[in-house]
């Protein structure tokens, strides 16, 4: 009996060891785990094809059709913010103001550029990170000068940052390395000009180290004519009235917002000139008529000095082809949401064919779209123009049941053509960008159309308008008149203040749309086209079928002298006590 | 820890290998195998007795006899017999589970039949803590049980939604949910369908409470079928503290149920539902919204503008109820459940099969889920005193959705206007708005997303009595496995919607949503693995008045997560279904996997003792370690104590009658949270792998790739820095104490319990976001967590019942249960200039932010006039602003952060029910306060209709609601001054009482029927609510919070249910 149960005791023992014996082997190998859902930077610093796979993710930084990722502002630039158009989204009743134009900016609301001041810094910081991960480096080690070119093309995107933060914000900090979490956050903004000579001083470093430019299969990465564009956009900006310690609107902290150099004129001007010398100072890609301008922004061109590409799948945001303008901009009845509508304001500042003003006898005022400049039919879909095979119909019926509303009015009663809350408020749209190879169907792909960030005209604009600032006309004039004539226009003979204007309105024409004007009039100090009344023409047709139009005032824009800049977002600075808010907010 | 070291070395030349294992556990496990291997003890017999152990209804088998002062003895076999050999003048103990103890004396009697009587005394009854069981009489802690016939006469299919307002201390939330949600899948543990706390929050960071199924971590316990729970267990103090490192937000123990010796006992049941929402969206009419829009028109435009709509316009068009069109009244739902028990003495079973098929509310019926759960415990027991059991538990799930998400279903409910045509007068379906229209994007037209979940669950327990080394000595341990597997087939597919054309004939179009105007096939597969293995060795035992009852353990747990996805865009010839091979291998296609491991090891230790069963005490001591956290941060400590007076023992309460139990308990604990998101300590890259949203996988703010070429055609998936690395993280800790009182007075009639109870939280792992200046560069989710935050939770809790068998035939019972948790942030980082009313610190967690406070509504023009401070162009009908920060203007920085959330601090539940004869009637009252609920609606659109009727007119100046207003009004918009947040206007309370279950009953005894016991029922959730604003307005109480569409969308149902139950 005692022998049967020690047999029995045995037994179990041996069973229950087994079991705990099994468990005690799992302990062996301890808390260790393996990271199997990311990468190591030693994997990531090895070669100069990891490390440039770690560059390329900040070329996301540049700008493209939309301002931001939130929903409304994918599909919309400051554009909307500008002399040149508004948000349209249901007319009738609501007016959405995503960027908060008419309602006006406080610290905590800018309406969506509020996401702006984040996207900025954090491709800054993305650059600091890479900078620093790769000096010392296994792939820095080995491969030193493929290393020093990347670094220089990291460089060039975080200048472009800085350049975009000083348009936005005035002086910023300048940060030239990330940030630990045992730093101190608590740090200054340095002054306007400390910023303007950290991007001169980056770009005259690294311009020699970046190819001069890039085979078509490299695209959309940085060149020495990338830098050297940025470069003159900078000094000119730098230069104009905004900045000038005289004319600046603030009253305080003037070194946040002012550039104080003898020459920055001069300098601007020498600036566009090096580009200029590298291209061999010839014309602008030649452009017949309308729509060969048109197609100036389809597609890469030797005009363009630095531009974010795009393919035929992925595009602003993701897969979302309601990114690109073709969905975005076309008008109502074509299934488009017409979202960024041209000011009829704007449109008046189109010339006549013949290089007359629209305030001159050339102009019928009854038709307004007769004998219009060529880059007029190019850049504005108006009432009457034929796109995509048919021509675009604002107009309300006077008894639509006997004559049917426009496509692409805002009527309720077109039913299947589109949201009517994305018919035309101001009776425009943006036919610039738009492919009409696409045909009616406008959330297809537009494949290879990129977003110009740096293109030869605005070189020249920039040469003509520094050039005209320290002095030299002959030059000013031979250099609008370049991107003048390639429109068509006359030679621009003017001198003086008229010759600045015209220089001015060559740039709001010529660069329309491609996210200029919004700086371009604030840094002119000119307040006519900041806070105005916003017009637009409302077409009707009666049932003949006649249309008709009348102009009408749809808001009133104010503007306060703080709307120079945006405002530090209010959280920023309830966490920084060093960081001085722009002035007014 | 030394002397013990010694002891082992003793044994050396027994147990050498042990010293390889230089580490804690290896010595504790050493210490089992010397403890038992080096005690022997010896026998003597004999007489010989034997009889029949029997109760009120007849033989019961499976009762023990056990020789009084020693370990030997018998139970009772299946015809309640039982033989064993003592000495003469021994004391042989009879008992049984939930009977009354007999002791009789052998006095050469060689028979002895016993009848033993049940118990009706509730704190004998045994509550299952963890690692072990207790009388609940002896219980230290606070810990609430639920009845498993109320979760098995509930109608929810859903058993977290059953428990609520059933156990004082359990905050719980219907948020509703579409069928079969809240599934648990892949180890997660959140539950999106229901909202279960207990005692409420008390970390910033994940406050879920900790979830065992039979001792082995479980996600979720929603889709358990109800039959199958022998118990459920909630242990809210320092009785959870044993589970040291987890066990911080309490946790739930659910046991299964397992075979007694016996005849095979059969349960079958079948019930049908209909279920519907307990309310429906009533959205506004035409003439409504064409009224609506008119004002809002006149307000943007002016008085004198045209109306948007002319009384012309509205009788032209059709009044599409958008609701109505997509949405059922209500859907039909089923269960069905098998389960058969029995056995022998040597071997028992319980085996069970559950299936549930559930249609959703849409219209269409293309919503559904369908689920087949199978479960298998065994016990065998291979000698009298080693045991196995062997359990196994299977279930099969299928979800299957419409192609478009309920997101984007929902925005065109509330988004699209009522004069859009849904469907022409020949039923052909219309355009709907630019997302489609919801008849058909609600349906399979736009595709399928069908969505598959396999868990498996197996334990292996063993128990092994060693009474004959030394009494009271055993051995326990099981391992375990989960495995979950899930796979989803989403498939989106443009439509077909019709056109009228200006000759009236009708004209097929492609209708498509933002994803595109081509087919997406999106394939994803993910496996998760778990693992389990614990090993007690426990020794009870009692020394004339003192007992102790103490155990040690450890336990090892690792788990490995692998998923992988695929998705094409366009190619897929056949618009009804797509395979992977069939679509177009360009950009957009995309794929990805990934996979991750977790590991934790954990070292325990519990002693109780207790003086003449009047004076308790429990300590438990946890060392657990988590690869959660770098080296040298793995391990923490946990230790806990609790003590109990049984004062009713005293002497001077002895006689008083009335009295039956009267009890004083205290606890305290210190215990803890390993949450976090893995790898915080390191510092990693990702590569780009268009994770995020499956409608459009590369559509991220900050993306990783990038596209290069003149024609965009190298697309490069691109490297960037997931996070800083932050080697310090480690344990979350919390300091919990507890003091309750419990009663039983009047013969058992009148039960209660008390308790309050206080927490401190700190080194809570939450992200220095809110202090980091955003110019640092820093996304949010690049900043690892670290042990800053603080809080701090109270409340009291308290239960009482009322049970009386006033005849044979009439019982009745009545019954409360009442919470009320509160808590508060003491500190976390949130920038330094921040306004006080701003500061997250000294509000509840949780609690809203960014709420403009106002002062009503000016009624009229005279008080706009009146007021200095107010937006600029306030109009009568508007929000009243407060300037808080007092800068003389009202703007997007007058905003506060509130005390309230949509958490309720008070819960309670008050039920009761009567049997009479074979009648029976048990109902449920559950209620809530202390909770505000965000319901804003400005979409413009079919909006519900309260938004009308309670708006502000010229002659309505008294209202709720603002004056009409659209989409980001400057001033009554939800967006103050663009800053995102809402007018204090838009919370409503929360508050609301509900009658949530109603059983009726009739049971046929087997002698009416010949075959089985028959009950039949009828039961109703979620009947009727009152005392409720929101519900006023037309909306349910307990979802989550109204924002458009967004928020709340499939809301909680009502539903009523028929079924039978025949047992034999």
């Amino acid at each position: 009996m005692i022998m049967k149960k020690y047999k029995s005791i045995k037994r179990y023992s041996t069973m229950v060891l087994t079991i705990i014996l099994f468990s005690l082997g799992a302990c062996e190998d301890s808390l260790e785990i393996d990271v199997r859902d990311s990468f190591a930077s030693d994997l990531v610093l090895s070669t100069p094809e990891q490390v440039e796979l770690l560059l390329l993710t900040t070329y996301n930084s540049t700008e493209s059709f939309g301002a931001g990722s939130q929903f409304w502002a994918r599909y919309m630039n400051v554009e909307i913010a500008s002399f040149e158009a508004r948000m349209n989204f249901n007319a009738a009743t609501q007016a959405l103001d995503r960027f908060n134009v008419v309602r006006g900016w406080t610290s905590a609301n800018v309406g969506q550029l509020g996401q702006k001041w984040q996207d900025l810094w954090t491709y800054v910081r993305q650059a600091n990170v890479f900078l620093e991960l790769v000096e010392e480096s296994e792939a820095q080690q080995n491969n030193p000068d493929e290393i020093e070119a990347l670094k220089a093309e990291m460089r060039f995107l975080r200048a472009n940052q800085y350049s975009k933060l000083l348009k936005f914000y005035g002086g910023v900090p300048l940060l030239t390395s990330a940030a630990t979490l045992d730093d101190d956050f608590n740090i200054p903004r340095n002054s306007y000009q400390e910023v303007v000579e950290f991007i001169v001083s980056e770009i005259d470093e690294i311009a020699p180290l970046l190819p001069l430019t890039r085979d078509s299969g490299e695209f959309g990465r940085a060149t020495r004519l990338a830098a050297l564009a940025l470069k003159s956009r900078t000094l000119l900006y730098a230069a104009s009235d905004l900045h000038d310690p005289a004319m600046a609107p603030q009253s305080s902290n003037l070194e946040l917002y002012t550039y104080d150099k003898p020459n920055k004129w001069q300098d601007a001007a020498d600036a566009a000139a090096a580009v200029i010398d590298l291209v061999g100072d010839r014309d602008l890609i030649s452009t017949p008529n309308a729509k060969a301008y048109q197609e100036l922004f389809l597609s890469a061109n030797q005009d363009i000095l630095f531009a974010r590409p795009f393919g035929g799948t992925v595009f602003g945001f993701g897969t979302d082809v309601t990114t690109q303008p073709d969905n975005a901009q076309s008008p109502r009845g074509f299934d488009g949401w017409g979202l960024s509508t041209p000011l009829h304001n704007y449109t008046m500042i189109y010339n006549m064919e013949d290089g007359n003003t629209t305030e001159s006898p050339s102009f019928d005022a009854a038709n307004p779209y007769e004998n219009r400049e060529m880059r007029f039919y190019a850049n504005i879909n108006y009432q009457g123009a034929v796109f995509r095979g048919r021509p675009i119909d604002y107009s309300i019926s006077v008894d639509n049941t006997v004559v049917p509303d426009g496509l692409d009015s805002f009527s309720q009663d077109q039913q299947t053509l589109g949201n009517f809350r994305h018919g035309s408020t101001t009776g425009y749209a943006m036919r610039k960008f738009q492919n009409e190879a696409l045909g009616t169907d406008v959330k297809q792909a537009s494949p290879g159309r990129p977003y110009i960030i740096y293109r030869l005209a605005e070189i020249y604009l920039n040469y003509a308008e520094a050039s005209y600032r320290a002095g030299d006309e002959e030059t000013a004039r031979r250099y609008v008149s370049r991107v003048s004539e390639r429109a068509l226009q006359p030679a621009i003979t003017a001198s003086g203040p008229e010759l600045l204007e015209a220089i001015k309105r060559e740039r709001r024409v010529e660069l329309a749309f491609e996210g200029h004007n919004f700086f371009d009039e604030r840094r002119w100090l000119n307040e006519d086209n900041l806070g105005f009344d916003v017009k637009g023409l409302r077409w009707s047709k009666d049932l003949n079928e006649n249309v008709s139009f009348e102009e009408f005032t749809i808001e009133t824009r104010p503007f306060d002298q703080k709307q120079y800049y945006l405002p530090i977002p209010q959280s920023e600075i309830n966490r920084t006590e060093a960081l001085v808010q722009n002035e007014g907010y | 820890m030394e002397k013990l070291k010694k002891a082992v070395a003793n044994k050396n030349n027994l147990m050498g290998s042990c010293f390889y294992f230089k580490k804690i556990h290896g010595i504790w496990l050493c210490t089992i195998l010397f403890i038992f291997l080096s005690v022997t003890n010896a026998l003597a017999q004999d007489v010989s007795v034997s009889g029949i152990i029997s109760d009120a209804q007849g033989p019961l088998p499976g009762a023990s006899v056990v020789v009084k002062g020693t370990t030997s003895g018998a139970q009772s076999d299946f015809d309640g017999n039982y033989s064993l050999t003592v000495a003469n003048g021994s004391v042989l103990v009879f008992s049984y589970i939930g009977y009354a103890t007999q002791e009789i004396t052998v006095d050469g009697q060689s028979v002895i039949n016993v009848t033993l009587e049940e118990d009706a005394s509730k704190l004998d009854e045994v509550v299952v803590l963890g690692y072990t069981t207790k009388k609940k009489g002896e219980v230290t802690g606070s810990v609430s049980t639920i009845d498993s016939k109320a979760i098995e006469q509930s109608s929810s299919k859903d058993v977290a939604k059953s428990l609520a307002g059933r156990a004082s201390g359990l905050i719980i939330s219907d948020r509703g949910g579409v069928p079969g949600a809240g599934n648990g899948g892949g180890g997660s543990t959140d539950d999106d369908a229901t909202t279960i706390l207990i005692r409420g929050k008390s970390t910033l960071g994940n406050n879920t409470p900790l979830i065992l199924i039979d001792g082995v971590p479980s996600g979720s316990f929603s889709q358990l079928a109800p039959q199958d729970i022998a118990s459920l267990t909630v242990l809210k103090d320092g009785s959870a503290a044993i589970y040291g490192s987890r066990a911080a937000n309490g946790v739930i123990l659910v046991t299964t149920k397992r075979g007694k010796s016996g005849k095979p006992k059969i349960n079958f049941s079948h019930a049908y539902n209909v279920s519907s929402f307990t309310k429906r969206p009533k959205l506004m009419d035409v003439n409504q919204y064409a009224t609506y829009e008119n004002e809002i028109n006149a307000r943007v435009n002016g008085a004198d503008a045209d109306p948007v709509f002319t009384p012309g316009d509205i009788a032209g068009f059709p009044n599409t109820d958008w609701a109505d069109e997509v949405l059922a009244k209500t859907s039909p739902e089923s269960r069905t459940s098998l389960s058969v028990s029995g056995g022998t003495e040597k071997a028992k079973y319980f085996v069970s099969g559950d299936f549930i098929d559930q249609k959703g509310l849409y219209k269409s019926g293309d919503l559904g889920f369908k689920q087949y759960q199978l479960r298998s415990n065994i016990d065998v027991n291979l000698t009298d005193s080693f045991k196995l059991g062997v359990d196994l538990a299977t279930r099969f799930g299928k979800r299957t959705a419409p192609g478009v998400n309920a997101n984007n279903i929902y925005k065109l409910i509330f988004a699209l206007p009522p004069n859009e045509i849904a469907r022409y007068p020949n039923g052909l379906p219309a355009r709907g708005g630019d997302e489609g229209n919801p008849i058909l994007t609600s349906s399979n037209a736009s595709g399928f997303e069908d969505n598959f979940t396999n868990t498996t669950t197996g334990r292996f327990t063993a128990d092994w009595n060693l009474d004959k080394v030394l009494k009271g000595l055993s051995i326990k341990g099981f391992t375990g496995f989960r495995k979950i597997e899930t796979n989803s087939k989403s498939w989106y597919s443009p439509w077909t919607f019709y056109a009228q054309l200006d000759d009236g004939t009708f004209e097929p179009r492609i209708g498509s949503n933002q994803q595109g105007t081509e087919r997406i096939l999106t394939e994803s597969f993910s496996k998760f693995d778990e693992q389990i293995y614990n090993a007690r060795l426990h020794y009870d035992n009692t020394f004339g008045n003192h007992s102790i009852s103490t155990f040690v353990g450890m336990e090892r747990l690792t788990n490995d997560s692998n998923n992988f996805f695929a998705t094409k865009v366009g190619g897929f010839p056949d618009a009804s279904r797509g395979e992977l091979f069939q679509g177009n291998n360009d950009d957009r296609q995309s794929s990805g996997g990934t996979s991750s491991e977790f590991k934790r090891q954990d070292f325990f230790g519990s002693l109780s003792y207790d003086f003449k069963k009047k004076y308790f005490i429990d300590f438990t001591m946890r060392y657990d370690g988590s690869s959660r956290f770098g080296e040298g941060n793995r391990y923490g400590t946990f230790p806990s104590v609790a003590a109990s007076w049984a004062i009713d023992k005293e002497g001077f309460l002895e006689n008083v009658s009335w009295i039956d139990g009267l009890k004083l308990r205290a606890s305290w604990s210190e215990m803890g949270n390993d949450r976090i998101g893995p790898n915080q300590f390191l510092s990693l890259f990702d590569l780009g792998t268009n994770t995020g949203n499956a409608n459009n996988p590369l559509a991220t703010r900050f993306p990783n790739y990038y596209v290069l070429g003149e024609g965009g055609e190298s697309f490069f998936n691109t490297y960037n820095l997931s996070r800083l690395a932050n080697t310090d993280v480690t344990w979350e800790t919390a300091k919990l104490w507890n003091i309750g009182l419990n009663f039983t007075l009047f013969d058992n009639k009148l039960s209660g319990d008390f308790n309050y109870y206080e927490q401190d939280r700190a080194d809570i792992l939450v992200n220095r976001s809110g202090a980091i200046p955003g110019f640092i560069g820093l996304q949010n989710s690049q900043i690892p967590a670290e042990n800053i935050g603080e809080t701090r939770s109270w409340g009291y809790e308290f239960e009482l019942a009322w049970n009386d068998q006033v005849s044979d035939n009439f019982s009745y019972n009545l019954g409360m249960n009442f919470t009320n948790a509160r808590n508060e942030v003491i500190s976390l980082p949130e920038g330094d200039n921040i306004l006080d009313s701003q500061k997250q610190a000294g509000k509840p967690i949780d609690s809203y932010n960014r709420v403009f406070p106002t002062n009503g509504i000016f009624r009229d023009q005279a008080q706009v006039d009146a007021t200095a401070i107010k937006r600029e162009g306030t109009v009568p009908g508007e929000p009243i602003y407060v300037d808080v920060n007092e800068d003389g203007i009202v703007d997007g920085n007058d905003f506060i952060r509130t005390s309230t959330s949509n958490i309720p601090q008070v819960q309670y539940g008050i039920y009761g029910g009567f049997n009479y004869k074979s009648f029976g009637l048990n109902f449920l009252f559950q209620g809530q306060a202390e909770a505000e609920t965000l319901v804003f609606f400005d979409q413009s659109g079919a909006k519900p209709e309260f938004v009308f009727n309670e708006r502000w007119t010229p002659s309505n100046t008294n209202s709720i609601y603002p004056r009409a207003f659209a989409q980001g009004d400057a001033i009554s918009g939800g967006q103050v001054d663009g800053v995102d947040g809402f007018a204090d206007l838009y919370y409503f309370d929360a508050s609301f009482v509900r009658l949530k279950e109603v059983e009726l009953s009739y049971t046929l005894k087997s002698d009416v029927v010949k075959f089985a016991d028959v009950r039949l029922f009828a039961r109703g959730f979620n009947l009727a609510t009152f005392f409720s604003d929101i519900w006023d307005l037309g909306l349910d109480p307990e979802a989550t919070g109204y924002n458009n569409f967004r928020g709340a969308q499939y809301t909680p149902l009502k539903t009523y249910t028929l079924g039978v139950n025949f047992s034999f």
